[in-house]
Order: structure tokens, then C-alpha cells, then sequence
């Protein structure tokens, strides 16, 4: 396909996380989860800080774009802790064929790819059973300490602590863990912004 | 024709404000814009890293199509440093700001506002896709360096505090600054959207700032609102009007279809420099292409968009004949021409007819990676005001809101049905092929 090359990541990105992760419920957990399987190396996506840690307007606009073209379907699936509806995302079934074959054509694209790919499916297949909350608190200490390299842990979780008053100490030291979950697929150029 | 800012009064009651050393500049949009309310102001629009935003344009390749759209990221950041003093000027003549931290708060408000894009390329936005760069980081680093750390400093302005602003990471009353900064009623939209339509042309998008300025007040209370400004319901309508100027703004100017094709040849033509840049003469100041390195700000400084547009010129005698081809169709305006593509046909590119495309380009010796690109909502730095139910990422900080008829904070779409009805507004899609294939490229659709 003619896509410039970062569409044609961004394309390839969701529909391996897609795969991968089987539905996604909510949009923070989709946000969070691109944006941690985006730092595997993909650079197909841009995050800001947001409401509830980085967030890309790219992808809200992608997936705006793939419900158009009845690849991704958006569906109610309960209610989120204020009572508004939560939505349910997965690939349209007639659709899967065609997420599988962009996959193994981004995958034969170069040869680093493969290794991408395995990546980022190891790593959002271990993302998917986390909850909105934790990959909420995981998305922004990774975010903070790329920004803030220099940081401590202790410092790191001062700094987001204000940021997320609703959440405590405690959760924000369990989800340090994602330090340790990352280590493996973040390539060093990105990893060496991180402690 | 009606000249915004014509016949505005000088104000000399502001923060700052120093009227035995006035320096006030001429601003076809705001009629006037003080850079005399703190020494420091003056000090960084003189630097060299500031005038530099002076040779670029502040809509990128949209001269093309608006040729009148010529006018800089120099004149913007003057105008959002306007904008802001605005604001913060009449939340302390409301009250909404408490005077002690006033002096601060517009000293932290203004320098963020005047900096916020020194970290923009040639041609603003489209050199980030070019040359895979983000201006963010290139602003947020120029930021914390000297000289304009030196000045911020001697300003009693912490970069520091800059940078939590412009990255939304701040708390407390830095939160109304980052809102003002980067949010859907931001002193950049208020700014660039009534000087974009201003200079492009248009008869839209001729944003009644003063009216939003003057209605803005902040809530205080529980939640993610806390220290966010919010309207009174009266200025629902100049809101409205933001943003449905906004919307059209999106469809005419921001994604035109001859636009984003010109975008299109000249991201085309530096990613063929990149893959071939061993074969390809390069000038110095972007001998970065060669290699998989990202300009560094330094690199960025020495660029604006003559550097962009002297390359390309010199490449139409290139011996690469793609890169060649894609200079000499920008400078002879042969642009490649748009075929929409609904759900349906951007549907059925996907399944099978990309492939058609790609050998009806071959059969005119047309080469379909560079010439044939497709082009998404999701491609460009520009996006409508959002209009989704509330899921549990909302975007409350950064939506719009009023305060409704109980009092309560609600967003705007919730309360306006002009707001409502553009939530319909379909998601395009283009494919670009040049001219001498569009018709059989037609056919395919039609075929289909």
C-alpha cells in the first residue's frame, strides 16, 4: 500500500495490538497500551500528557478512521467508575484477515521487524490483563522518567503523586513493575532515557 | 472590507505594563501588541532563536493554495503572548485571579505563550513529519538552555516551570496557564485561527476573541476542572462560532486537498533524499538526512524555510530521477491530484485495487511509492473539536466547557446542537496519483 511509512506503522501497530490483546475495554486502556507497545520501537504514534497520563490525538483519530471503514468495531460494554458508558474495541471478524496480512507485510518490510513484532506481542499480551488504573499509573512513570531521567524512584513517584490524586503511594510503587516489563522490549536508544 | 484590531485602544492598565519605555508592534489581528510589560520579552524576540520564527511559515505549504497565507510563526507568538496577557488581565479585573500571584502568574503565562513554538522547523509543522523530529522536545530543550534560560532566570521565571506548563505536568493555579497553553480553547487556537483565516483569505474562522476573553472565568472546586477557566452560558454562541470557524477552517484550509498533496511531493521528495542520501548532494545544513539521526536543535536553528525550498530547487537537476520528478512537479505546479475516498472506496483500496493502481502507475513509468501516497485525518497536526461520548479517557480538561443553566460545568456539546450536529462529520480519506493516470485510477473505483 502507498501509506507513507508512519501511517503504515501506525496501521500495523494497532492491528498487532488488536490481535494480540484480543478486545480492548476503554479508551485509556487502548491509549496506554499503544503508547507503551509504541516505545518497542515503532514510532508510529505521538503521546502528550493528558487527563490520565499520554495520550495520542493521532490515535484517537486512526481508530476514528478504522470504525469509518468498519475495521474496528465500538461497541457499550458497561459503565466507567463516573456512570458514562464504557466502550469495547476489536477488530470487525470479516476483518481479521486483512489485520493479519498488514502484520506479516510490515513483518517482511525489513528485517528487524520480525523481532518487533514478537516483541510488542509478548508485551501487550502481558498489558492486556492489567486494568485502565494500573496501566493509567505504568503509562505515566514511564512518561515522567523519560522525561526526568535523572530521577530516583522515590522522586519519580513524588513527582506523579500530585498528578494523580487519586491514587496512592503504594499503587504508584506497584506499578514500577512496568520498569521491569519493559526492560526487555524498549530498544536501547529509547531504554537509555530510562534509569 | 472590515481590518481586525483596526481602531482597538492601547491599554496601559495592565500587568507590567511600562509606559516610559513603550514598544508596542502592529498586529492586523489585535490591532496592537505590547512586548514592553517585562524586559525579558524584549530580550528574547530579540535573540536570534526567536527571530528565526520570523522565516517561518506558520501554515506550512498552504502558500500554494492561499498565496496571501504567508505570514509567520514570528506574528503568531506575538499574537498567543497577546492573548494570554488578555486573559489573565481580565480574570484579575473579575477577581478570578488573586492579585498577589497576578504579576506572577502573567510573568510565567506570557514567556510560555511567546516560546511556546520556538522549536518549530521549516514550514512549521510538515518539516516534523520530513525530517522525524518533534518540535515539543526542540522548544521544551531550547527552553532550559541559554540564553533564554539566562533570561527567564534573571526574570524570576523557572524554565523549569515553562516546560510543566507546556507538557501539561503542572498542578495548582500552573494548571489554568496549561490549559490556556494546550487545550481546545487555547491562546494558540484563539490566536492562529482568527490569523490564519485572516491571512488565507476565507470568510470563516473570524474568531470573536475579545468576547471569549472577556467571558472567561476560573472554576474553583473539586475535580479535574479545578483551576480551569470555563464560560458563562452567554458565551455559548462567539464559543459556537469558535468552533464551527474551527471545523471549516479543518475542511478548507488545514486538510485541502491541494495542500496535503504539495505536503505530500515535498515529504516524498525528502524521503527520497534519506534513502538515497549517499547518492544524493545534500547542503551542509541538512547533512543530517544522511544517516537515521533526527535533527538536533542546533540543526533545527540553522534551518528555516528557504533552506527547505533552496534544496528542493537545486534537486530538479538532480541525477535521481524520482526526486528529480517530484522538485520539478512543485515548482512547475504539477501537483498530484485527490480522488476522496469514503469508507467504502478507502475499503476497497485496501482489498485489492491498491494493487491496480500500482500497475496502472508502472504502465505510465510512474513510480507508485512516491507518487501515489494516500493521505489521512491522522496525518496531520490539525484535528475539529472532538465530539465523543464520555468514555473513561475523556478529554475533560481539555474539552470546552460552560457553565450550564444550574451552575454546573458542562461541555459544550452537551448543550449546543450546533456543536452536536458536527459529530457527524465523516473521516477522509484521499488517494494522490498525478494527473495523467487519475481518469483510469477513476475507472478502478468505479469497476469496483
Amino acid at each position: 500500500m502507498s501509506f507513507d511509512e508512519t501511517r503504515f506503522r501506525r496501521l500495523a501497530l494497532l492491528s498487532l495490538i488488536f490481535k494480540s490483546a484480543g478486545s480492548v475495554v476503554g479508551r485509556t486502556k487502548l491509549q496506554k497500551i499503544a503508547y507503551l507497545a509504541n516505545l518497542c520501537g515503532w514510532r508510529a504514534l505521538d503521546f502528550k500528557y493528558h487527563n490520565y497520563g499520554p495520550y495520542s490525538q493521532a490515535l484517537f483519530a486512526e481508530m476514528e478512521n478504522l470504525q469509518t471503514i468498519g475495521w474496528i468495531k465500538e461497541e457499550a460494554f458497561g459503565t466507567t467508575r463516573d456512570g458514562d458508558v464504557l466502550y469495547k474495541y476489536s477488530f470487525a471478524p470479516e476483518q481479521k484477515a486483512r489485520r493479519d496480512n498488514l502484520i506479516a507485510k510490515f513483518a517482511d518490510l525489513r528485517p528487524e521487524n520480525q523481532k518487533l513484532v514478537r516483541n510488542t506481542n509478548e508485551l501487550v499480551e502481558g498489558l492486556a490483563v492489567k486494568n485502565s488504573e494500573e496501566l493509567e499509573i505504568m503509562a505515566t512513570l514511564i512518561y515522567l522518567r523519560q522525561e526526568n531521567p535523572s530521577l530516583t524512584d522515590d522522586q519519580l513517584i513524588d513527582l506523579a503523586l500530585p498528578l494523580k490524586p487519586y491514587y496512592n503511594r503504594r499503587q504508584f510503587k506497584d506499578g514500577m513493575i512496568v520498569f521491569r516489563m519493559m526492560k526487555h522490549y524498549m530498544p536501547e536508544s529509547v531504554q537509555a532515557r530510562h534509569r | 472590507m472590515t481590518i481586525p484590531g483596526k481602531g482597538k485602544k492601547l491599554r496601559t492598565n495592565e500587568v507590567g505594563a511600562s509606559p516610559s519605555k513603550q514598544l508596542l508592534v502592529r498586529d492586523p489581528i489585535h490591532g496592537f501588541v505590547r512586548l514592553d510589560r517585562f524586559d525579558f520579552i524584549r530580550e528574547i524576540v530579540s535573540l536570534k532563536e526567536f527571530q528565526r520564527l520570523h522565516h517561518i511559515s506558520q501554515l506550512g505549504v498552504s502558500r500554494f493554495v492561499y498565496p496571501s497565507a504567508t505570514h509567520t510563526r514570528f506574528s503568531h507568538s506575538l499574537g498567543a503572548m497577546h492573548v494570554m496577557g488578555r486573559i489573565l488581565d481580565n480574570l484579575a479585573l473579575v477577581g478570578d485571579v488573586n492579585r498577589d500571584e497576578l504579576e506572577d502568574l502573567t510573568r510565567v503565562g506570557l514567556a510560555a505563550a511567546l516560546l511556546h513554538d520556538i522549536g518549530h522547523g521549516p514550514l512549521s509543522h510538515s518539516s516534523e513529519g520530513f525530517f522525524g523530529f518533534k518540535h515539543e522536545k526542540i522548544t521544551i530543550e531550547l527552553i532550559t538552555r541559554p540564553p533564554i534560560s539566562d533570561i527567564l532566570d534573571r526574570a524570576g521565571v523557572d524554565p523549569k516551570r515553562i516546560v510543566g506548563i507546556i507538557r501539561r505536568t503542572s498542578v495548582g493555579s500552573d494548571l489554568l496557564l496549561s490549559q490556556l497553553i494546550s487545550s481546545e480553547l487555547d491562546v494558540d487556537r484563539l490566536d492562529y485561527l482568527a490569523r490564519d483565516s485572516y491571512f488565507s483569505g476565507v470568510g470563516f474562522g473570524n474568531v470573536d476573541v475579545e468576547r471569549i476573553v472577556n467571558l472567561l472565568r476560573v472554576f474553583k472546586g473539586t475535580g479535574p476542572l479545578d483551576n480551569h477557566a470555563i464560560s458563562p452560558l452567554k458565551g455559548m454562541h462567539s464559543i459556537e462560532s469558535y468552533i464551527l470557524g474551527r471545523h471549516l477552517m479543518y475542511q478548507a484550509v488545514y486538510f485541502h486537498k491541494a495542500t496535503r498533496g504539495v505536503e505530500k511531493i515535498v515529504g516524498n521528495a525528502f524521503r527520497r533524499v534519506k534513502e538515497r542520501a549517499s547518492q544524493i548532494s545534500l547542503p551542509d545544513n541538512l547533512g543530517f538526512l544522511d544517516g537515521q539521526m533526527m535533527p538536533t536543535a542546533e540543526e533545527i536553528l540553522e534551518m528555516d524555510d528557504h533552506t527547505v525550498f533552496d534544496a528542493l530547487r537545486r534537486w530538479q537537476r538532480s541525477k535521481d530521477t524520482v526526486l528529480r520528478e517530484l522538485c520539478r512537479r512543485l515548482f512547475q505546479r504539477r501537483l498530484l491530484k485527490a480522488i476522496e475516498m469514503g469508507g467504502k472506496e478507502l475499503s476497497a483500496y485496501m482489498t485489492g485495487i491498491d494493487a491496480k493502481v500500482r500497475v496502472v502507475a508502472r504502465k505510465h513509468r510512474i513510480n507508485p511509492d512516491y507518487f501515489c501516497p494516500i493521505d489521512g485525518p491522522s496525518d496531520t497536526p490539525y484535528s475539529v473539536y472532538s465530539i465523543k461520548s464520555p468514555d473513561d479517557e475523556s478529554t475533560v480538561t481539555t474539552n470546552i466547557f460552560l457553565y450550564g443553566e444550574d451552575q454546573k460545568p458542562v461541555e459544550i456539546s452537551q448543550t449546543s446542537d450546533v456543536v452536536k450536529s458536527l459529530a457527524k462529520t465523516e473521516y477522509r480519506n484521499r488517494l494522490y496519483v498525478p494527473e495523467e493516470i487519475r481518469a483510469d485510477v477513476r475507472h478502478l473505483f468505479a469497476r469496483k
